[in-house]
């Protein structure tokens, strides 16, 4: 565990050096989400119907962006092998991976959804409840993130590959985290669906860095 | 200290060893020879546990992979094909990355000695991105001779090293071996010495 | 944990190929004639439906399709984590063959589904429905199986990590069918009318039982050969492929 810590501050120490890749993901969050209201046209109650949608679609798609960061450039300048080979368990490895990777790439879009969510004429507890959702589910994406990309990171062209591994695998959380906002934005209680997306992250944290370790192991050739 | 018996390793639809067995005492340097895509590298990684056995068994001081991964692997140091160095960070940075994934915690005073002995002094913050490619083996190699872990597997560790490179390898080398360490190193190049009987193993024929 | 010894045995690649090799024609013909008998009675024997005429008579496609996309998608996960546990290669290469058998069923499901869904819904397709919803889910997650499994040069690589992704992906599944549901169970959009299913009288329901069980059949002796041409193909260095293809030949 304690190597896994040293892991999770170089990769912080590298992905700052990778500035460029963070202003991407958070400008294509906000450019995308911008351009499916400019298409839908200016009704502001169609915006906001379709705002929690959206949002979290296109938070989805941002974060696949940066998903083949986790394991590619590793795997392509040796770095993996050595941390395999460390006494650390590959879980730990996977997990510090995860965390990293949301930090630089989920935080971001976490704290700037209730500005989109505003421009989309969200309102009240709705901007509350939206960031809460993603806090709570963008992790767990991550998580699923980091067995696909695992699986993936020796193929040359992966990136389709893991988007098609990942975006099923997604939908429950999707699916909680948009009819939560919708419920708030509709003035219902949303203690249930946030609650589940809790446990899906439990579960996610239990079960996922372990699958992910297998994975790096299994792909290690 | 390494026990390998009855190995079979295939890669993809080829045999590249069958029933191959070999044990090194403390002390003692094993090359591994063979043309390009005999299956140097696969047997190291398969002694690394990075690849999986079709059969056989492999043992470091009694220890199979299987039986306890961190325990195998905390006795073994490995410098293979790519470097292992992170582009973005300095050298100083990937050498201690290098050290801390042992468990060894900074110890600045021990960076600066590994790196003066890698001829690598005055670089520590230029980034390994800007190294030329002898220098980034140099420092691969400080990383592993830091680590100073009982068995070394080595991937061609003079590629892009000059002839002092080498030279400086080769007496790394001698002194690993002298401490009672042992080295498995696949290689083209075969005029590394031991000063005990260096065995030999020719890949290619099984 | 061990295996019990008979396991063992019938994994071994050699007795595996001949036993299949056994049980494979009894199993294809048996499940093509209950196929037959089962779509007679089902499509012209059976009365039709008081509600729904003639379309319900869908249902003796679509309910087979749909259990063998779940039974296979089983079948290729368990064999996945035998593999993986065990490291029993006959396991890996039965899963490698369920994968295209059960995609091929999912999307069979799915399209007999759609067709189904036009006289109940009104529309081919409900996003409000868990079931078709997970088996389209279901759908992606045989297909990434597959194009995994086919990226990955190594076989053995390959083999482990489709295995980790289908495991993975048979605990996801019943989580995907729940949280549909759930968000079926609150929407408000314009309300689906689905008729609740009527009780099944028992000349409805034999063509049904048969048609299941001819499907398994079917199904399982495709499995069976997919399975053997793997072996094959996997052992084809050895000596017992050579002795079985020039015995065939």
């Amino acid at each position: 565990m304690r190597i896994g810590l040293a892991v999770l501050r170089n990769e912080f120490l590298i992905y700052f050096k990778k500035w460029v890749h963070i202003i991407i993901n958070i400008a294509f969050f906000i450019f995308s989400t911008s351009l499916f209201s400019l298409v839908a046209g200016l009704e502001q109650g169609l915006l906001a119907e379709w705002g929690a949608g959206v949002i979290w679609v296109v938070a989805l798609l941002s974060m696949l962006l940066a998903m083949p960061l986790l394991f590619q450039p590793d795997r392509e300048d040796g770095t993996l092998d050595l941390m395999l080979l460390s006494a650390m368990d590959p879980a730990w490895l996977a997990l510090a991976k995860a965390g990293a990777n949301w930090c630089v790439f989920g935080l971001p879009l976490v704290l700037l959804s209730p500005l989109l969510g505003a421009s989309y004429g969200l309102e009240g507890i709705a901007l509350v409840v939206l960031p809460a959702t993603l806090a709570l589910g963008t992790p767990a994406l991550i998580l699923l993130a980091t067995v696909a990309a695992a699986l993936t990171a020796g193929l040359r062209r992966g990136v389709g590959l893991l988007a098609l591994l990942v975006l099923p695998l997604a939908l429950p959380i999707l699916l909680f985290g948009v009819r939560a906002t919708e419920l708030a934005a509709d003035g219902f209680p949303t203690a249930a669906p946030l609650m589940m997306l809790g446990a899906f992250l439990l579960l996610a944290l239990g079960l996922l860095p372990w699958a992910a370790g297998a994975a790096l192991r299994a792909t290690a050739n | 200290m390494l026990e390998a018996r009855g190995l079979t390793i295939w890669r993809g639809e080829r045999r590249l060893c069958h029933d191959l067995s070999f044990s090194l005492a403390s002390g003692s340097l094993l090359l591994l020879q063979g043309r390009n895509g005999s299956g140097k590298t696969s047997l190291l990684r398969c002694l690394a546990g990075l690849l999986p056995l079709e059969s056989g068994t492999v043992e470091l001081n009694g220890v199979a992979y299987g039986r306890d991964p961190a325990r195998y692997l905390r006795c073994l140091g490995w410098l293979g094909h790519k470097d292992g160095l992170k582009a973005e960070l300095s050298v100083r940075r990937n050498l201690a990355f290098r050290l801390r994934l042992a468990g060894l915690a900074g110890q600045a005073g021990k960076e600066d000695e590994l790196l003066e002995r890698a001829g690598l002094k005055g670089l520590e913050n230029r980034v390994a991105a800007q190294l030329s490619y002898g220098q980034r083996r140099r420092l691969a190699l400080a990383g592993l001779i830091g680590v100073a872990p009982p068995l070394w597997l080595l991937d061609e560790p003079d590629a892009n090293l000059d002839a002092q490179g080498r030279e400086w390898l080769q007496r790394e080398l001698d002194s690993h071996l002298d401490a009672g360490g042992c080295a498995v190193l696949a290689g083209h190049r075969m005029e590394w010495r031991s000063r005990g009987p260096a065995p030999q193993l020719i890949l290619g024929i099984a | 944990m061990r295996l019990p010894n008979w396991l063992h045995k019938l994994a071994s690649p050699p007795h595996f190929y001949r036993i299949a090799a056994r049980i494979e024609p009894w199993m294809l013909w048996s499940g093509l004639a209950a196929i037959a008998v089962g779509a007679f009675g089902g499509l012209l024997l059976a009365p039709p439906d008081y509600q729904q005429g003639d379309a319900y008579r869908i249902i003796y496609f679509h309910v087979p399709a749909a259990y063998l996309a779940m039974q296979l998608y089983a079948l290729m996960a368990i064999g996945s984590a035998i593999g993986l546990i065990w490291r029993i290669k006959l396991a890996y290469a039965i899963a490698a063959a369920a994968a295209p058998v059960g995609l091929a069923f999912t999307g069979l499901a799915l399209a007999t589904g759609m067709l189904w869904g036009k006289p109940m819904w009104g529309a081919y397709w409900s996003w409000g429905d868990a079931r078709l919803t997970s088996v389209l889910v279901m759908f992606f997650l045989y297909l990434g199986y597959m194009l995994l499994h086919a990226s990955l040069e190594e076989r053995s690589t390959a083999d482990r990590a489709a295995g980790i992704l289908a495991v993975v992906g048979v605990v996801n599944l019943p989580i995907i069918k729940f949280s549909v549901e759930w968000w079926s169970s609150l929407h408000q959009g314009p309300t689906i009318s689905r008729l609740a299913a009527p009780a099944i009288t028992w000349d409805m329901l034999w063509p049904l039982l048969v048609m299941v069980a001819g499907a398994v059949l079917f199904s399982m002796a495709v499995t069976l050969t997919r399975a053997r041409a793997e072996v094959l193909l996997r052992e084809r260095g050895a000596r017992w492929v050579q002795d079985a293809v020039a015995a065939d030949a």
